[in-house]
């Protein structure tokens, strides 16, 4: 069994589905500084901010059964942003939001592909990532490129896709141990 | 061109109930507003604010606590900055408004209300009252009945001799008070504040059985010779050797939380009967034939004898009513109060004006106290 910041967002939330405390704490320190940022951009009260934030997690912790057709990323990111417009048609702001869409939607200029809107807002969130300090960077970094890596290791050396995590994973407990600072910026 | 209302597609989009295509430019729309947005973070914030919300996640957690919306709206007991902290060192649900409400001061400076303490009385079926000390938390009873740091109470109550019937005792909590017993058999009982356990100095018959009025947690010594009842006004619980807490304050539904074990609840006005699991609980109200069952969080109902008050989905006036009990106050209503529920958790250690100022906070109501009363203003 290796270590479990090694594993992917999707073997994460198998273990939190369990009670993992552990993968749900790594899953949280994954995503939590960008969902932050996100939600900051949209609503600028923090005590509100940190309240979506809180709901969203607890909520995600109390779930028995989660089926995710796309990539957790999405599925956290719409997560939050239900939160978001459930906040904006509630309170006081729903005028002033109102308001905005209704300019928006005179001027006419939206575009209409969902799969690419889709794809565009999780850039947006996540470019967020090159503002973060590097140890939070590379958290969230590290988990992505692994899994893209690892498929493609897979793939091309007729492995399982198991047995090459197992092997990067006990390659990378070692650099890790020896190069520390200069693997991670190699990222 | 049909003119779109951005105030309904708002709405439908936050229900799910939008077309693909209004879908598409409420997310364009928002798309553009993150691209505008000129928000930057403070590394050191988020850092900050992400061990912040994790110990909140924690709580929430560990006390699988549920929110429930109710009418569009949570609202739950503030821990106003770090003042109110439990007795476990695990913080309290976090504040929904965002601006501080104002502290009702009173025109008379008034003292404090301090919580309550180890205060009761112990009466004798052979005509003593004894005063209990403050200073203990626990009494024994045996051979003779003494604290359970070492003093005795009460001398020769000669259980050594079947021929002498046994003595019955109660004690007696005031409000403000509560205390800890363990009876003749080993069965350990938390009593709360205005309760009254009432039992013999040693189990003689084929029963044991012991009568309350109020709240008790009790973990009953195993026995299966002898069956251990509980009397309450309302009911009788028979177990063989569990833990379960009694709610049963006169008019209040009795309420019956099963820890461990298991427990028949038998209901003596109509003689029906549950069998209790663990993780379950019993509610029988006057105005209700049947003994209502719940799967709860065992770990709420019996919060108060861990040093702090748990309030699981509950109304102002429920939570109000064990405030009075603990502080010794009294509540009167301005208005009706509204069917709001509440979920939160407040220390029992902490002065009335702490608990006041919290509630204040979450409920949206302000407190105007004169001594020990206190009037509620909506």
């Amino acid at each position: 069994m290796y270590c479990h910041t090694d594993l992917s967002d999707k073997e994460l939330i198998a273990l939190v589905l369990k009670k993992d405390e552990q993968a749900f704490g790594l899953l949280y320190e994954r995503y939590f500084p960008l969902l932050f940022i996100y939600a900051n951009k949209i609503i600028s009260d923090e005590e509100v901010v940190k309240d979506i934030l809180q709901d969203v997690f607890v909520s995600l912790w109390s779930k028995t059964r989660l089926e995710i057709n796309t990539s957790f990323s999405s599925y956290i990111y719409a997560a939050v942003r239900f939160q978001l417009f459930d906040y904006i048609d509630k309170q006081k702001v729903r005028q002033g939001y109102a308001d905005s869409l209704q300019h928006f939607l005179d001027r006419g200029e939206y575009a209409t592909d969902n799969y690419l809107l889709e794809k565009e807002l999780q850039q947006q969130i996540e470019k967020e990532i090159m503002n973060l300090p590097p140890k939070m960077r590379e958290i969230f970094i590290l988990s992505r490129q692994e899994e893209k890596s690892y498929e493609e290791i897979a793939r091309q050396s007729n492995v399982s896709l198991n047995t090459v995590r197992k092997q990067v994973s006990n390659a990378l407990k070692i650099m890790r141990s020896k190069f520390t600072s200069l693997f991670f910026t190699f990222f | 061109m049909k003119t779109k209302n951005a105030k309904e597609i708002l709405e439908r989009y936050r229900q799910g109930a939008c077309s693909e295509e209004e879908k598409s430019w409420v997310e364009s729309w928002h798309l553009q507003q993150l691209k505008e947005s000129q928000y930057t973070a403070d590394p050191e914030d988020i850092k900050r604010i992400q061990g912040e919300v994790k110990n909140r996640i924690d709580s929430d957690i560990h006390y699988h606590i549920k929110r429930i919306r109710r009418k569009s709206q949570i609202l739950k007991i503030s821990a106003v900055a770090a003042s109110l902290v439990l007795v476990l060192g695990i913080s309290y649900l976090s504040r929904r408004q965002s601006n501080t409400t104002a502290i009702v001061h009173d025109t008379l400076q008034q003292a404090d209300i301090q919580p309550g303490g180890n205060k009761a009385v112990l009466l004798s079926s052979d005509g003593s009252t004894i005063q209990l000390s403050e200073h203990s938390n626990t009494i024994l009873v045996g051979a003779n009945i003494r604290y359970a740091d070492g003093p005795d109470l009460r001398q020769n109550l000669d259980t050594t001799s079947i021929s002498a019937a046994p003595i019955f005792h109660t004690l007696q909590t005031p409000r403000t008070g509560a205390y800890n017993i363990v009876l003749a058999d080993g069965t350990k009982v938390w009593l709360n504040a205005y309760s009254s356990l009432k039992f013999p100095s040693r189990f003689d018959s084929k029963e044991r059985v012991v009568e309350l009025l109020g709240e008790a947690y009790f973990e009953v010594a195993h026995n299966k010779k002898q069956p251990f009842k509980v009397r309450s006004k309302e009911q009788t619980v028979e177990v063989l050797g569990t833990h379960f807490n009694i709610s049963a304050y006169a008019s209040e539904p009795t309420v019956t939380t099963l820890l461990e074990g298991a427990v028949k609840v038998n209901r003596m006005a109509n003689n029906s009967s549950v069998l209790l699991k663990p993780g379950q609980q019993s509610t029988i109200k006057e105005d209700t034939k049947q003994i209502q069952l719940a799967h709860i969080n065992t770990e709420h109902a019996v919060a108060w004898k861990n040093g702090y008050f748990n309030f699981d989905n509950e109304t102002l006036p429920s939570i109000l009513n064990k405030i009075e009990r603990w502080y010794d106050v009294e509540f009167t209503y301005e208005k009706t109060p509204s069917a709001k529920t509440y979920i939160g958790a407040v220390s029992r250690s902490r002065n009335l004006s702490a608990v006041l100022r919290a509630l204040e906070a979450a409920a949206d109501v302000k407190f105007k106290r004169t001594g020990r009363k206190i009037v509620v203003i909506s």
